[in-house]
């Protein structure tokens, strides 16, 4: 069962419309929300004035600053994903984020909110609301808003929000001693996930029993619920937070945001229920997004390529509030090394306030950074020492002899990186092999002679997945033989519900169609901790799986009372047990519930269900990794890339459903090549956004998507009983790393790639000033 | 997303479009295909009271031969055209440039009027309606013009149009024979519009030389534009791909280009010489086929 492309559970309703999205929900009675918005990225304002939206046919109310109390509670000041250990911060001061407030810091802020009858109400509304602003400067660059003397985001605030540093090894001694030191900077753009469903919340009040109901597109449903039930004064039981079908989240959706606490304000404050739903426009404008990263690197490194040391000062624009302390940042170190053995590093790292919205993870969330980094410093080194870039991986990488490696990094959960259970070298190999790297620098040299250029790259990753604390699941056979089993996760395409299926059938020995897997709401289970950081099959699948032996236990037991046999002779198979000797002796699950149901000797099983709640508890992450290859052909014309081979080697450990790994794989790619190719939020120094709508925001089609040949591995680990590792940020890792390097293999030493995306103008620029190739480029007529 | 409140019409025919347009003047704007005037009101970048969809006007559809020219209705699709076994015969530049407007959406629903009358500096159409040596027909209550392509677009989302007028048909006179025509454009990666796009017609004279060419220009800034001195250095000569390569060089002349961080206008002048190389190689090679046919 575990491993097999079982047929998707999720399949009929999502390919047949029946999703059921926050845009579905409709209460009677309902009320709709539409946001004023700051059009200036820093700002004070010294009037709102709503008397046009009042009077206009539809409008129920404008609230505004100060408006209510609950609008001068703030956000969270760190958000679902709070550190339990060390991650090398040494600074933070956070600047409070109230839901509304008098000081603006960036374009598209909540300034007011109008209640109307109809969106159309509300939107005629939000035009209407006329508010008087005091511009201040805006800062919307790390090294402005660095500045000793820069004005500040936050008047009670330093711009320099956070800081981290961290050491091993002595730098400065390889730094001194070493045969090469090279420079270089790396800068990565500010990314933005544009799901399909933007953002969205709908809540009601219910007077009679003093509860909150409310759908959501959460990843992090409980830690919504939590924070409402302080905001809103009553206990997080009576706060239910449903999120149930989601058109993708990618870690946008794993924050929190104004919008979550004004909906619920309001339909308790109206006592009607209220829905907003995000335009794409405020998407763009408001919406989180991942925050540029600069990495000034400084490599000490011998002829014969082997890396002495790294030096890395890394700063990251966080926006205008940060809400998760330097996660990125630590992640993106924690990751810097992929497959390479890096014997001295130091790290610092500036968390620094500019005038956007707040940065938050994208899937990923600071690998891509890392593999982009450490494979252009290969490169780099390649370069400089004249040896082929394939060499300089081979003599640096991590090899199965050195494992377990500890490389002197720590991870965000306090414990020591290690790398065990992996094959860097296995995935590399093959990656040449199978990718025909000889094959394709022979084609190279010869296809040059005749105009075309051809690159080759290659890029690394690890990926560090399955974080806890811990998940749990609760799994009960019920009276007519279907099996619930609830868990405190939801989905955003994810698939849980066929695989989390898949792993309760396997341990339970229940018929796979039998089995109804039940998430996205507070009420199923108590306790959860959220869709993200690619923790929910090595976390919520343990679960699933202990609490289906759980149930197992209990199955055995009974079975041997009712049917009057030893437990060792008891037999599970397909939703029934049976005696081993009897068959006769045999009882559906569904008989076997209705029987325990009264029976005493339940009391001694924890009571009268067929139930079973477990929590997983990870000791810490599990790496998985991957290499990739991509042969690219730059057309001399328009400098357009197109991709002649594109490789993905990976290990992901066992896969429980193989179409649903190389899914994640193949959408994490398009992430990748996206970010490689042209995704880029752009502010202008004035802080006005110059990536607004897809009219200027590049996202991949479909059809500008390659052909990618996957090679799967499974190295085996022993660092959960399932034997898993995670996928869910695989993907988008290596591609853009990947890309750069081909692409610059292929445009040669008149420019050094060190900035992502891949920029057009850059390729076009060397293509410009080389016109003995353009006229040959375009062959004979 | 949600337009201002707006009243919305449907007139059967031209003569109620035009006493509506005429009405309502400046208030009322015509609805084509929607894929330009709806975002723009959806953002309330646009706000006209009232709405006068002429898709309702049958007359105003579809590809026919007329006299010399062939007739395009303005309400006809970007995929009629695309797929108009007339327009592949008499001008595969234009079936080719239909074809690569947005997505299969827009090109079922987008029209060639919508397109040329909202005037996009981006859009396909213009380049072609300059190669293609286009007339456009437009009506009014007090009578019609004929304009031009020259002289249609303007400037910056304007142009030749007067108020009352709603533009009906594009007409391109038939082509010589033994003429070619190409379109080849370079996209936008975030919005598919024209980066450049270049169109280019041309026939093959007796003498085996270049007669009438036209390249039309499109996405440089405000509005399209001829290539005029490649047009004047390749009049009357062999298109050798040396020669069309040297002319190349003087494609960008006299044209202003946009300059943003996607591309700089020195970027845009390269990739609108290449462009044009390529263009007038492919229409050529076209207008040599039909004579060895």
């Amino acid at each position: 069962m575990i491993g097999e492309n079982v047929r998707r559970k999720e399949d009929a309703r999502f390919l047949t419309g029946r999703g059921r999205y926050v845009e579905d929900i409709q209460f009677p009675g309902m009320l709709y929300l539409g946001f004023v918005r700051s059009p200036h990225a820093h700002a004070n304002i010294r009037q709102v004035d709503p008397s046009a939206a009042r009077a206009i046919p539809g409008v129920v109310d404008v609230f505004w600053a100060g408006s209510l109390p609950e609008f001068d509670e703030t956000l969270p000041a760190i958000f679902g994903t709070a550190s339990t250990g060390p991650s090398y911060v040494d600074q933070l001061e956070l600047p409070p984020h109230p839901v509304f407030q008098k000081h603006i810091t960036y374009v598209g802020e909540q300034v007011a909110v109008v209640v109307a009858e109809s969106p159309y109400a509300a939107a005629d509304g939000v035009e209407a609301v006329k508010v008087d602003y005091e511009v201040l400067p805006a800062l919307t660059d790390w090294a402005q808003a660095m500045a000793p003397d820069a004005p500040r985001i936050h008047p009670e605030f330093s711009n320099r929000a956070a800081h981290l540093a961290h050491s091993y090894g002595d730098v400065d001694a390889a730094m001194s001693e070493a045969e090469m030191v090279i420079e270089r900077r790396y800068e990565t753009s500010s990314l933005k996930s544009v799901a399909i469903e933007g953002r969205g919340v709908a809540a009601r009040w219910d007077g009679n029993s003093g509860s909150m109901e409310i759908w959501s597109t959460t990843q992090m449903h409980y830690a919504v619920r939590d924070r409402l039930s302080q905001v809103l004064k009553i206990a997080p039981d009576n706060v239910r937070v449903i999120a149930r079908d989601i058109g993708g989240g990618f870690g946008l959706k794993g924050a929190f945001y104004p919008e979550d606490i004004v909906a619920p304000v309001l339909a308790r404050h109206l006592n009607r229920p209220v829905r907003w739903t995000e335009t794409r426009i405020e998407h763009m404008l408001s919406s989180n997004h991942s925050g540029r990263q600069t990495h000034d690197v400084k490599v000490a490194f011998e002829r014969d390529g082997r890396i002495r040391a790294l030096d890395l000062v890394l700063y990251k624009e966080i926006g205008a509030y940060c809400h998760f302390e330097m996660m990125l940042a630590s992640n993106t170190i924690n990751h810097l090394p992929t497959h390479y053995r890096i014997p001295a590093l130091r790290v610092e790292g500036w968390g620094i306030l500019t005038n956007t919205p707040t940065a938050s993870p994208y899937r990923g969330a600071g690998r891509q950074e890392a593999s982009f980094t450490m494979d252009r410093i290969l490169d780099a080194i390649a370069r400089e020492t004249g040896l082929d870039p394939l060499e300089v991986r081979r003599r640096n990488l991590v090899r199965r002899a050195d494992m377990p490696y500890r490389s002197g990094l720590i991870y965000r959960d306090g414990v020591p990186v290690c790398y065990d259970h992996l094959d860097f070298e296995r995935l590399l190999e093959t990656t040449v092999e199978k990718g025909d790297y000889a094959g394709w620098r022979k084609r190279q040299a010869e296809w040059r002679a005749q105009g075309r250029r051809i690159g080759i790259g290659i890029g690394s990753y690890v990926e560090a997945g399955g974080i806890g604390p811990c998940e749990g699941a609760s799994v009960a056979i019920q009276a007519n033989g279907r099996i619930a089993v609830k868990i405190g996760v939801n989905s955003q395409g994810q698939s849980h519900e066929t695989t989390l299926a898949q792993i309760c059938a396997k341990a339970l020995g229940a018929d796979y169609t039998e089995i109804d897997v039940l998430g996205g709401d507070t009420k199923m289970l108590r306790t959860g901790f959220g869709t993200g950081a690619s923790r929910v099959a090595v976390n919520t699948g343990n679960a699933v799986h202990l609490a289906s032996l759980s149930v197992r236990k209990k199955l055995v037991t009974m079975a041997a009372i009712l049917l009057k046999c030893e437990e060792g002779d008891i037999k599970i198979e397909s939703g029934a047990v049976y005696a081993r000797d009897n068959p006769q002796k045999i009882m559906r699950f569904g008989e076997m519930a209705l029987a325990c149901s009264r029976h005493p000797a339940m009391a001694s099983h924890g009571g009268p269900d067929l139930e079973a709640t477990e929590f997983f508890y990870p000791p810490t992450v599990v790496w998985s990794s991957g290499v990739n290859l991509a042969v690219v052909e730059l057309d001399a014309d328009s400098g357009r890339v197109d991709i002649l081979k594109y490789l993905f080697v990976h290990d992901s450990g066992e896969p429980l459903h193989p179409q649903v790994v190389e899914g994640q794989l193949s959408g994490g790619f398009a992430q990748g090549f996206g970010a490689a190719m042209g995704e880029r939020v752009a502010y202008a120094a004035d802080g006005q956004p110059l990536s607004a709508s897809l009219l200027d925001y590049y996202v991949p089609r479909a059809t500008d998507i390659p052909d990618v040949e996957y090679i799967h591995f499974a190295f085996p680990t022993p660092d959960n009983p399932l034997g898993i590792k995670a996928v869910g940020e695989s993907g988008p890792n290596a591609p853009p790393a990947t890309l750069a390097s081909a692409i610059n293999d292929a445009l040669g030493n008149d420019i050094e790639i060190t900035e992502l995306p891949v920029r057009w103008n850059h390729i076009v620029g060397v293509l410009r000033n080389a016109p003995a190739s353009r006229i040959n480029a375009g062959g004979m007529s | 997303m949600y337009p201002a409140p707006f009243d919305y019409h449907r007139p059967d025919d031209i003569a109620d479009a035009l006493a509506l347009l005429d009405s309502h003047g400046d208030d009322a704007r015509i609805l084509a295909g929607g894929f330009s005037l709806i975002p723009a009101m959806k953002l309330r970048m646009m706000q006209p009271a009232h709405l006068i969809d002429i898709g309702g006007i049958d007359i105003l559809k579809g590809v026919r031969i007329e006299n010399d020219a062939l007739s395009i209705g303005a309400m006809t699709t970007h995929w009629e055209i695309e797929s108009s076994p007339l327009v592949a015969e008499w001008f595969p530049a234009l079936a080719q440039a239909a074809g690569v407007i947005a997505d299969a959406q827009v090109r079922n629903c987008g029209t060639i009027g919508g397109s040329l009358a909202y005037s996009d500096p981006s859009a396909d159409y213009p380049a072609l309606i300059l190669a293609l040596n286009a007339r456009l027909v437009t009506i009014s209550l007090h009578g019609g013009n004929v304009i031009d392509a020259m002289n249609w677009q303007q400037g910056l989302l304007t142009t030749a149009l007067e108020p009352g007028e709603i533009l009906i048909d594009i007409r391109f006179p038939k082509p010589p024979a033994r003429t070619g025509s190409a379109y080849i454009k370079i996209p936008h990666p975030a919005s598919r519009f024209a980066v450049i796009g270049v169109a280019v017609s041309v026939t093959l004279g007796e003498d085996g030389k270049a007669r009438d060419l036209r390249i039309g220009v499109t996405g440089t800034s405000t509005t399209a534009c001829r290539a005029l001195a490649m047009e004047q250095a390749l009049e009357g000569h062999n298109l050798t791909r040396d020669a069309v390569e040297a002319a190349s060089h003087l494609a960008d002349e006299g044209i202003e280009f946009n300059d943003d961080q996607l591309l700089s206008a020195g970027d845009r002048a390269y990739l609108c010489r290449t462009t044009a190389r390529e263009a007038v190689l492919a229409a050529w090679a076209r207008a040599r086929n039909k004579a060895s046919a």
